[in-house]
């Protein structure tokens, strides 16, 4: 079974404002950036980013696409926790500050 | 972004527009990874894969995300048939447990959720059975088709053909039979006209001899007396009339120079039969004695010739455009009897 109804509603990562309609313009190095950075971290955290931010699935549904783990709502948001922090270690890394990502929204 | 985890309000909001940053930055991403094939996808949606087949569907699934969206829809199916509703509405020992039956359900899923996968494996099986069904219908339905609509196409030709071959046939031997006839009936005026000088008026069953041309239009010619004119009695049944005339053909016109022969009826502005011959040709027939007529004939259908009055008009159109009409006047009553 995916995630249990106790935790259903243990989600602590903040529901991603809907996609603006124009895409801004992210400068290329930074986008090949967050490739790398995306690459360098574990591929469940990677999937769970990606749906939660790109496609934005629901915990719960995010679940869905690795039934294989087994994991709870409350797992899966620890992960993403710790994996988004990675990332944005890793953004930091290339020069990509918060002050730069509010410039680029 | 700093080294310490933010906190509070700023916190949530920097995470906030961190993944907001990561939804338009992903956004823009080539998604062209090479999809798992058939058996990973199953064996991965299954919980039977290796550690093998995990990894590339993790792989796929952090790079492709449409891979993502058509997993995501079809675990959904997947958790419906593990519900204990579905169970309970389809008795679930035959159709959830039995791992077989689970994965043809998910199989069958598949084929509708990833037609791209099924066509992507085996494309060139695809191609062969597309290809080989084709030359099937072509082989096995062109020839019936052909049959169906072209026989009956056929038939009809044939069918038209016939009638017109047995219409030219039928109206070929009536033709003859008339041209002996009146043939006959020349020849037998030809001794009454060679035995006495033609009369004013003359009285014929089917042919009438039109020997005293007009100089011009509706005038009598100089000596031709009466004012009688020369009368045709129709005769029933028979379905064609002959006029026999002579025309004048000046000495000076050329073999080439153009004639033309006309009936007109009067107070009718359109002749009723209308023909054209060279100054050669008329001269070849009237001065033709293998008839004994002597004369131009004309075979007129019975039928033109309504009770009135009549001429026959000869005008030479080309080389004396000025010359004058022949006009050879005659009427056309009907029998007595």
């Amino acid at each position: 079974m995916y995630g249990s109804d106790e935790d259903d509603n243990h989600w602590d990562i903040p529901d991603p404002s809907p996609l603006p309609g124009e895409v801004p313009e992210i400068p290329g190095w930074a986008r090949e950036a967050l490739i790398a950075s995306l690459g360098a971290i574990d591929p469940v955290c990677r999937i769970l980013i990606q749906a939660c931010t790109l496609e934005e699935m629901t915990p719960r549904e995010a679940l869905k696409l690795v039934p294989q783990l087994g994991l709870t709502n409350k797992q899966v948001s620890d992960k993403v926790r710790s994996c988004m922090d990675a990332l944005r270690r890793s953004l930091r890394g290339h020069g990509i500050q918060r002050e730069q990502v509010r410039e680029w929204l | 972004m700093n080294d310490r985890p933010p906190e509070g309000e700023n916190a949530v909001d920097e995470e906030r527009e961190f993944i907001h940053f990561l939804a338009v930055a992903l956004r823009g991403l080539p998604d062209d990874h090479p999809l798992p094939d058939e058996a990973t996808v199953l064996a991965y949606l299954d919980r039977s894969a290796t550690a093998e087949q995990n990894r590339v569907m993790l792989e796929a699934l952090g790079r492709s995300s449409a891979l993502r969206r058509h997993v995501l829809g079809l675990a959904g199916d997947l958790e419906a048939l593990e519900s204990p509703h579905f169970t309970a509405q389809f008795s679930g020992a035959e159709v959830v447990s039995p791992p077989s039956m689970r994965r043809f359900l998910i199989k069958q899923r598949m084929k509708h959720r990833f037609p791209w996968l099924y066509r992507r494996t085996r494309p060139g099986m695809f191609l062969i059975v597309q290809a080989a069904s084709a030359a099937l219908v072509i082989l096995l339905v062109l020839p019936a088709y052909r049959g169906i609509v072209e026989l009956p196409a056929a038939r009809v030709q044939i069918g038209a053909i016939q009638q017109q071959f047995d219409g030219v046939s039928r109206q070929s031997n009536e033709m003859r039979q008339q041209l002996d006839s009146s043939l006959g009936e020349i020849e037998a005026l030809k001794s009454q006209i060679q035995a006495s000088p033609p009369e004013p008026e003359w009285r014929g069953s089917s042919v009438l001899v039109l020997a005293l041309p007009s100089a011009g239009d509706g005038e009598r010619a100089p000596g031709g007396g009466s004012t009688v004119l020369p009368t045709l009695v129709r005769t029933p049944g028979r379905s064609m009339q002959v006029l026999l005339f002579v025309p004048s053909i000046p000495e000076d016109a050329a073999p080439e120079a153009l004639f033309r022969i006309e009936v007109v009826r009067k107070g009718h502005p359109e002749p009723i039969f209308r023909d054209e011959t060279t100054a050669g040709e008329l001269r070849r027939v009237v001065s033709d004695d293998s008839t004994g007529t002597g004369g131009w004939n004309l075979l007129l259908p019975a039928a033109e010739l309504a009770p009135g009055e009549y001429a026959v008009r000869v005008r030479q159109l080309s080389g004396r455009p000025t010359a004058p009409v022949q006009e050879f006047p005659f009427r056309v009553i009907e029998s007595a009897r």
